[in-house]
């Protein structure tokens, strides 16, 4: 791989989807990510299937784009030791067990620390402190956190986001923090520890809520498809379809009004007075829109200047030109290739090179023993003799 | 001790939602980042719900910590190049506006790098596939990203916290820390950029994977599952509870340390996960009349103590006065020019040796002009 983080060595313990994504961006840039898995069944999302492509789960396919795999059991002394070995020749450390389980390994921070590593501890509620204990699951944190309670419909249950967004941000998260932590050491020759706690990072994104709570105790309630800062912003039904409008401006407001021959009331002239009429102005615009069809609102819309898309389920929205040729297949070393969703970001002065799908379990091990740690054909082999490391290319 | 990025200058055109989460992360890594407004400000100012005695919204305060603000016209000539003097002194440019509109304006990658070859030209591009522009909730529609959310039985309800912008902003972040580290060998900036429209697909992950694989139509599970059980919210007899039960092992640890009814352990109904999704009815009913019987806070013990997977649904309200909230140190003040101490939610990145910044509340419109044009000898009237 080229890239910005080319010739950049990282030991990722993380499994499942928070660490796993972080990996994966600094992977996508360039890093050389190794990816330790436990040898029997290695990182949990290899077996959320079915379904799965040639035994790869679309979970695994996701976060592990562009890792090596070696399989270890870090249970076993021998499988210990080749991971400190490992740590010893990364720059960059990342994990994210249930706090205690990297100390009882030997394999914290505090264990294997050095002037210029860079470990990233991804923790459920802190490493330290009264919750470090507990458990993070992704449900549990969106509810705890008060971000679950703002998505759903009004008078109905709150619902969590069906992809993980707390995993996802976290994971997010944890890339700037490691890219911060790598800049920093480039410029300063310092590696450090850093922490991204689940919890945090869900409890972060309700900030737009929470600092509102905080200065005069509004507490949200739910609002379907619509937005709490702007109105109208809606989901309506058409003749063939739906559509999504999402007014920002009184201008784009009058010019929607006019648009669809639609009868402002008193007030509207202002988001202040739509957003204190909402219901009223929902039905209008509901009512306005459901004998047309999604290509004249589109075409009398866009004119006007007025934000709208059409309201598309995944399997119209795949089909989508534009869609369709960011959703690529990549290379799979085993299997020939492999459909993949694109990285969110571009690097357009040094792009990466050819991008790799997600590695079998343990395929790489052999070929990072002896690129990382110089280890021969008969050190390998002594160490597969143990029990400690898993076979290559398990199918799964 | 120092910021990631002390002396970096972020020049930030941008406005909304993911820009400004953007250059905030980089103001609390340590950046010196200027705001550029127009004489009407951020819309964002304007927003509704909670805010300021000088209007400024809460939305706002929540965006825009650790910046500065200086306040031009780009409409003129003297606004345009008062950014293009700054452009050439910057180390990053945060926009949001179309390619074509930052061609327009002279503000696109190719001109500002004629004028200073190290800047990073960051853009948040807000095309939509038909070639129409918008913010957060038009790529949860375009993208299919906000057809997966809502509960079985009824319509889709999109994020309402704008997902689709606060990880484009995260991405963009990470693309600017690596066009820096890059920097420091090859000497040169580049342009680096997300899209939203891009983000937003790519943020369906194995939904929109498994669709690819299977040709399947990916269906709204609400807060369930079709592959385990039980999952989802339940109503304690004074509030709602989210319970995540998926395996065995969890499940083990829930009717022993949670429901305490060991008889479930050996009942065919349940005895393993397959089982109870096939007598999903049966249980679920089994356990909201349980959940009835206490309390939230008794359940949340009960979770907490098996190690178990299940919590509060907590309303923001709640979630600020948690105890988790409270003790992490989540929410602090800032000081504010004109409202004295004002309320920030913090950055959740811990750094050992790099902390990030004590924060300082979101400036008033203009309010560092004067001191800008002084700094970078601005001519501005």
């Amino acid at each position: 791989m080229s890239g910005p983080f080319q010739g950049i060595r990282v030991a990722d313990f993380s499994r499942v989807i928070a660490g796993p994504l972080t990996s994966m961006h600094l992977a996508d840039l360039g890093a050389d990510v190794v990816k330790i898995e436990h040898p029997v069944g290695g990182d949990d999302t290899r077996g959320y299937t079915p379904p799965d492509y040639h035994s790869l789960s679309a979970a695994m396919l996701c976060y592990n784009r562009n890792k090596r795999s070696i399989a270890l059991d870090l249970g076993v002394e021998e499988g210990r030791n080749a991971a400190r070995a490992l740590i010893d020749a990364a720059d960059v450390v990342i994990e994210n067990f249930s706090t205690g389980v990297m100390a009882k390994f030997g394999l914290d921070y505090e264990s294997v620390k050095r002037p210029d590593l860079i470990y990233c501890s991804t923790s459920a509620y802190g490493r330290t402190g009264p919750f470090a204990k507990r458990l993070g699951y992704d449900p549990v944190v969106q509810a705890e956190s008060g971000f679950m309670s703002l998505t759903g419909h009004r008078h109905q249950e709150p619902v969590r986001t069906a992809i993980p967004m707390v995993d996802v941000s976290t994971g997010l998260t944890g890339g700037v923090g490691v890219m911060a932590a790598l800049f920093h050491r480039k410029r300063t020759g310092q590696g450090q520890f850093l922490e991204v706690p689940l919890f945090d990072t869900g409890f972060a994104q309700t900030g737009l809520h929470a600092v509102g709570y905080l200065l005069d105790g509004t507490v949200p309630e739910r609002i379907g498809n619509g937005d709490f800062f702007l109105a109208p912003v809606g989901r309506y039904r058409c003749e063939d379809g739906e559509i999504m409008i999402a007014v920002d401006t009184d201008e784009q407001f009058a010019a929607l009004a006019e648009a669809l021959g639609m009868p402002a009331a008193a007030g509207w002239e202002s988001n202040a007075g739509r957003i204190a009429d909402r219901a009223t102005l929902d039905a209008a615009l509901a009512a306005a829109l459901a004998p047309l069809s999604r290509i004249e609102i589109l075409v009398a819309l866009q004119a006007a200047g007025v934000p709208c898309h059409e309201a598309r389920g995944i399997p119209e929205a795949f089909a989508d030109r534009a869609a369709a040729n960011l959703l690529d297949t990549i290379p799979h070393e085993d299997i020939g290739e492999a459909p993949n969703m694109p990285s969110p970001l571009q690097l357009h002065g040094t792009p990466s090179g050819a991008p790799m799908a997600a590695p079998r379990l343990g395929k790489h091990g052999e070929a990072v023993l002896q690129q990382w740690l110089g280890f021969s054909g008969e050190q390998v082999a002594a160490l597969r003799a143990t029990g400690a490391m898993g076979a290559g290319g398990q199918a799964a | 001790m120092a910021g990631v990025l002390d002396g970096i200058l972020v020049l930030d055109l941008s406005a909304g939602v993911a820009g400004p989460a953007a250059t905030q992360t980089l103001g609390d890594l340590g950046a010196d980042v200027i705001k550029v407004e127009p004489p009407g400000g951020d819309p964002v100012r304007a927003w509704a719900g909670p805010r300021l005695a000088n209007g400024d919204s809460a939305a706002f305060l929540a965006l825009n910590r650790n910046k500065r603000s200086l306040m031009l016209e780009l409409a003129a000539p003297k606004g345009r190049a008062a950014v293009r003097t700054l452009a050439a002194r910057a180390d990053v440019v945060v926009t949001d506006s179309p390619p074509t509109a930052l061609a327009e304006h002279g503000f696109d990658a190719d001109t500002l790098h004629a004028d200073n070859p190290r800047l990073i030209h960051a853009a948040i591009d807000p095309t939509l596939p038909d070639g129409s522009v918008g913010r957060d909730a038009l790529h949860q529609a375009a993208s299919g990203w906000g057809s997966i959310n809502g509960l079985e039985e009824g319509p889709p309800a999109k994020s309402a916290l704008p997902m689709m912008e606060l990880t484009a902003a995260n991405a963009l972040v990470q693309a600017v820390l690596a066009a820096l580290f890059v920097r420091e060998d090859r000497g040169e900036g580049q342009a680096v950029s997300v899209g939203l429209f891009r983000n937003a697909l790519a943020m369906t992950y194995f939904y929109g994977l498994n669709y690819r694989i299977t040709g399947t139509p990916p269906v709204r599970h609400g807060n369930g599952s079709p592959a385990a059980a039980p999952l989802g919210v339940f109503e304690a007899a004074d509030g709602p509870l989210q319970v995540t039960l998926a395996g065995e092992r969890v499940w083990r640890k829930f009717v022993e340390g949670v429901a305490n009814r060991p008889e479930w352990l050996s009942d065919p109904r349940y005895a393993t996960n397959t089982d109870r999704v096939r007598n999903k009815q049966a249980l679920l009913a089994e356990l909201e009349a349980m959940f009835r019987t206490q309390p939230r806070d008794h359940w949340v013990d009960a979770f907490r103590a098996a190690a178990a997977p299940g919590g509060p649904i907590r309303t923001i309200g709640e979630a600020v006065d948690s105890p988790e909230v409270r003790e992490r140190g989540l929410v602090g003040t800032a000081p504010h020019s004109a409202a004295g101490e004002v309320p920030v939610v913090m950055n959740p990145i811990r750094f050992a040796e790099t902390p990030v910044r004590a924060p300082q509340a979101a400036p008033l419109l203009g309010e560092h002009t004067a001191a800008i044009a002084a700094e970078f000898g601005l001519a501005l009237d």
